[in-house]
């Protein structure tokens, strides 16, 4: 049975959901009011989605993911506003899935299981802040000040099939349009995020190193 | 920039970085005068009258000079403390020189070393304290001499300039740094403002969300309610964010200070951001993607694109079935704007499409690839029947030449 924590700070949004949730045959292993109880909670119970409200108290999301970092559970976000900088920094700090809450129930169960299966929960919207990331770090690149820096570029396959999912296409109609298998679709959605987890990980092991800050980061890990 | 934050050690507030700069000039300039006069001192020393009081008056200088090395604080009492200890210098001129050879120009005391005194007030007290000591330095010289010589008028003038221009100069820069430390605080305050802002949309937000969920899910006239909350959920994002926009863009233009310290945006060359005039366009049936960044364009190429993409949606409106949706997605990529357009309508075979504007259906033809190409882009359909419509429009950025 798939496992799921509930973060989120409003109490009736939050077990609204841990009860639609239960009612569909997920198994709610706990609930978090803010940040660090996410955190805490995530780390003993150690679920296989992290159902996390993007404005929580105390600790902001993209903080959230980058703590739980090195867990295997997979960090699915919900948001009211759908503030893009908030998203975008979240999923690069390593969450796989986007979801608003105006999503139906059923939407919502339906990604749950989707995330714990590891597949990437795309919104249009979150299909066009991923195109938008990859655009600026590609046109941001040849003034940077270190030629060598690796710029993750996606495949024109890639492009294609995100340009498609940020136009309200379904897994299953991009693969029959490309005459493709879902499994494919799904890869190159995945490998779009990979890219980005990546580079996020490149960008933070440049930054600890110039900083000499390694063996505290290791230990804040630990 | 960094100079500018700290605590002045010299006065105790905050302090342009010239103050500083002024004080520590200041510093090495007292002895090397101090021993300057001494030098000048020396080489008439055979025709003064009372050698005994030069030396007197002018080894106070030099400890005064010297102390002033080891305490670095500057107060107002401090400054004109040494302005006395100037005024009693020239005066005590009058003692130690002959009456002749003080009508034969014969220089003050402490000559040159008067001048860092005035500086020393100009630097705290601005244009006015420096203005009134040269007018106190002037004084003294004009009662040591009795008969103010050429040398004494142009001295005076210099002294004059020196005061009025240094403590001009310390006021500019303080009135800049006033100007920087309140733009910074209203920056604050806009930022605090958005920040809270936030925070109450996001609880509202929630709580719609919530009821048209709830609201569906119980069904029966409760859908209305769901309905009415799901339309008041999709416009409040819209203003949020459309807000968000307008705050960030409006906070480079109103403060001109930190727009003139280095983004190098003109304040009347900004852009539209195409963002919010796109997403101005969501609805029930319409979906809009973004980037995370804005995408600044000229505001009539803005407006334009803009009608383009809003004439696409009302082919889909008109043509596309009561059903259906569509998605609108903005990209932008190397000075060039990738718009698609994608509905899930009834589609239509693509030369009748084309062809169209000889059968009243002038949209395609004149509204968006007429607009498309006088912005030096192109617009491209992708379209068979029963497979929805998909417009893809390209265009540069900046006009072309």
């Amino acid at each position: 049975m798939t496992t799921v924590l509930v973060a989120d700070d409003h109490p009736v949004w939050r077990d609204a959901l841990a009860r639609d949730l239960s009612a569909a045959g997920v198994e709610v292993v706990g609930t978090a009011a803010d940040g660090p109880s996410a955190v805490r909670r995530a780390r003993a119970t150690r679920p296989d989605v992290l159902l996390l409200d993007l404005n929580m108290p105390d600790l902001r999301g993209d903080e959230v993911c980058h703590a739980l970092a090195d867990l295997p559970t997979r960090a699915l976000i919900l948001s009211a506003s759908g503030e893009q900088h908030d998203v975008l920094a979240t999923i690069k700090a390593g969450a796989t899935g986007y979801l608003v809450k105006s999503a139906s129930s059923a939407e919502i169960v339906a990604a749950v299981e989707a995330t714990a299966r590891g597949e990437a929960v795309f919104t249009p919207g979150l299909a066009g802040l991923v195109l938008g990331e990859f655009a600026r770090m590609a046109d941001a690149a040849p003034t940077t000040a270190e030629p060598r820096r690796p710029i993750p570029e996606l495949t024109d396959r890639e492009t294609e099939v995100l340009r498609l999912v940020a136009t309200g296409m379904s897994s299953k109609e991009i693969a029959d349009q490309l005459v493709i298998s879902h499994r494919t679709v799904q890869n190159h959605v995945q490998n779009t995020l990979g890219k980005l987890h990546l580079h996020n990980r490149v960008e933070l092991v440049r930054f600890a190193l110039s900083r000499g800050l390694e063996d505290e980061a290791a230990d804040d890990r630990g | 920039m960094e100079a500018r934050d700290r605590t002045s050690t010299r006065t105790g507030r905050r302090e342009p970085v010239v103050v500083d700069a002024f004080s520590r000039g200041l510093d090495v300039f007292r002895p090397l005068a101090a021993a300057y006069a001494a030098v000048l001192a020396w080489e008439h020393h055979d025709e003064m009258v009372r050698a005994w009081l030069a030396v007197v008056v002018l080894a106070v200088l030099m400890a005064w000079s010297l102390g002033l090395l080891l305490y670095q604080r500057r107060t107002v009492r401090l400054v004109y403390a040494e302005l006395s200890l100037g005024v009693i210098a020239i005066l005590a001129t009058s003692w130690v020189e002959s009456g002749a050879s003080i009508a034969a120009g014969q220089f003050t005391l402490p000559t040159i070393w008067v001048a860092g005194a005035v500086t020393g007030v100009a630097v705290l007290r601005g244009a006015r304290g420096g203005l009134l000591a040269a007018a106190v330095i002037a004084v003294a010289d004009l009662v040591e001499v009795r008969q103010p010589t050429q040398g004494t008028v142009h001295n005076i003038v210099l002294l004059v300039l020196l005061g009025g221009l240094i403590g001009l100069a310390v006021d500019l820069a303080r009135t800049a740094l006033e100007r920087h430390d309140e733009v910074l605080l209203e920056q604050e305050r806009l930022r605090e403002r958005e920040r809270l802002a936030r925070v109450v949309h996001d609880g509202v937000l929630q709580t719609l969300a919530y009821v048209h969920r709830r609201g569906e899910e119980i069904g029966g006239p409760t859908a209305e309610l769901a309905a009415l909350a799901a339309e008041q959920e999709r416009s409040l994002r819209r203003l949020v964010s459309d807000v968000a926009a307008d705050l960030a863009g409006h906070g480079r233009v109103d403060l001109p200070v930190a727009a003139a310290a280095g983004r190098g945006t003109p304040p009347d060359g900004r852009g539209t951001d195409l963002r919010s005039l796109l997403v101005a366009h969501e609805g029930e049936r319409v979906a809009v993607s973004v980037p995370a960044d804005p995408v600044e364009l000229d505001p009539e190429r803005a407006r334009e694109l803009d009608a383009a993409v809003a004439a696409c949606l009302d082919n889909v409106v008109r043509h596309a079935g009561p059903d259906a949706r569509a998605w609108v997605l903005l990209e932008s990529r190397a000075g060039r704007v990738g718009i698609t357009v994608r509905d899930n309508g009834v589609g239509a075979d693509l030369e009748e499409l084309l062809s169209a504007g000889g059968r009243g259906r002038m949209g395609v033809s004149r509204s968006v690839r007429g607009r498309v190409e006088d912005l030096g882009g192109s617009a491209t359909w992708t379209t068979r029947p029963g497979a929805g419509c998909t417009v893809r429009l390209d265009v540069p950025e900046e006009a072309p030449r």
